[in-house]
């Protein structure tokens, strides 16, 4: 356990020192078809959003809180796929985010401190969930809690940012 | 393919696709914009915005990754042009400060062109 943490710890640190020592490059990138980057990223995250909300669900299934009859054999890839796609639908949104954002130093400035802090912490989480997934000799409350932290910085992530923007711009803003 | 052999694809590619990431992080050098037009340039506010602006509020200002500018709606938002232009100076949200960059004159230029031309 002591390892997998370790393990985050460094991603979300080695995150945050990119974000802040890294000049940002203040442009914008590809849009994948939205109106603008900002667009872009307001829905990738919100999509991962909708996904991690999928993911809890079909975890509580996996572990029997919902429900009365065994879970479907179906259920756990579906469970690793949508934490997958999450993941990728985050990339480039984080991308966007470090390159050419950089992380906030500021605490003034709440959002965007409270965002970059959750983006590096999220990333970290992630590699604990998956250190805890692949390893047998976690113990029985390490993955229902990494996991829950990890779906909690995925809230804090849209609320300082898709919703964020959402308000500013208006909905659906594509 | 079976679900497991989904899954197992979109984990590679999501793998391939993590360490791009970490690999455009390092090697995606953001280019550099053109030297600032000096001040008595003709259409300065216009070329200050293509070379500074227009990369985020859209060539034509109308939008991108910035908020849309033209069609008189930033003088919309700025009834004051001085509060426009400390935006520019300052920064704001996502925005960087162009103080350091930009002379009063410039930005002052450069608001007016929004404001009037775009």
């Amino acid at each position: 356990m002591l390892v997998a943490v370790g393990g985050g710890a460094a991603v979300a640190i080695l995150l945050g020192v990119y974000g802040r020592e890294h000049d940002p490059a203040g442009q914008a990138l590809f849009t994948l078809g939205f109106s603008g980057t900002i667009n872009m990223k307001a829905w990738l995250a919100s999509v991962a959003l909708a996904l991690g909300v999928g993911q809890v669900v079909l975890a509580l299934r996996l572990y029997g809180k919902i429900g009365s009859s065994p879970p479907p054999v179906w259920l756990g890839p579906v469970h690793r796929l949508a934490g997958t796609l999450a993941l990728l639908v985050s990339l480039p949104v984080a991308y966007h985010c470090l390159w050419s954002l950089g992380f906030e130093t500021d605490a003034g400035q709440a959002r965007r401190y409270f965002h970059s802090l959750f983006g590096c912490a999220f990333y970290g989480a992630f590699v604990v969930k998956v250190m805890c997934v692949r390893s047998r000799r976690m113990p029985g409350w390490a993955l229902p809690v990494v996991g829950g932290f990890v779906f909690a910085l995925i809230i804090g992530l849209w609320l300082t940012s898709s919703l964020w923007f959402f308000q500013n711009s208006g909905f659906p803003s594509f | 393919m079976d679900l497991s052999g989904i899954v197992r694809g979109v984990q590679r590619a999501t793998l391939f696709a993590t360490a791009a990431f970490v690999l455009l992080l390092f090697v995606n050098e953001p280019s550099k914009p053109p030297a600032v037009p000096k001040a008595g340039t003709e259409n300065l506010g216009a070329s200050i915005f293509a070379t500074r602006c227009g990369s985020c509020h859209g060539s034509e200002g109308g939008g991108g990754f910035g908020p849309t500018l033209g069609g008189g709606i930033v003088a919309e938002r700025y009834p004051d042009p001085a509060d426009q232009q400390a935006v520019v100076a300052d920064g704001l949200g996502s925005m960087p400060s162009f103080a350091s960059s930009l002379t009063p004159e410039q930005i002052q230029a450069v608001v007016d062109y929004t404001r009037n031309d775009l």
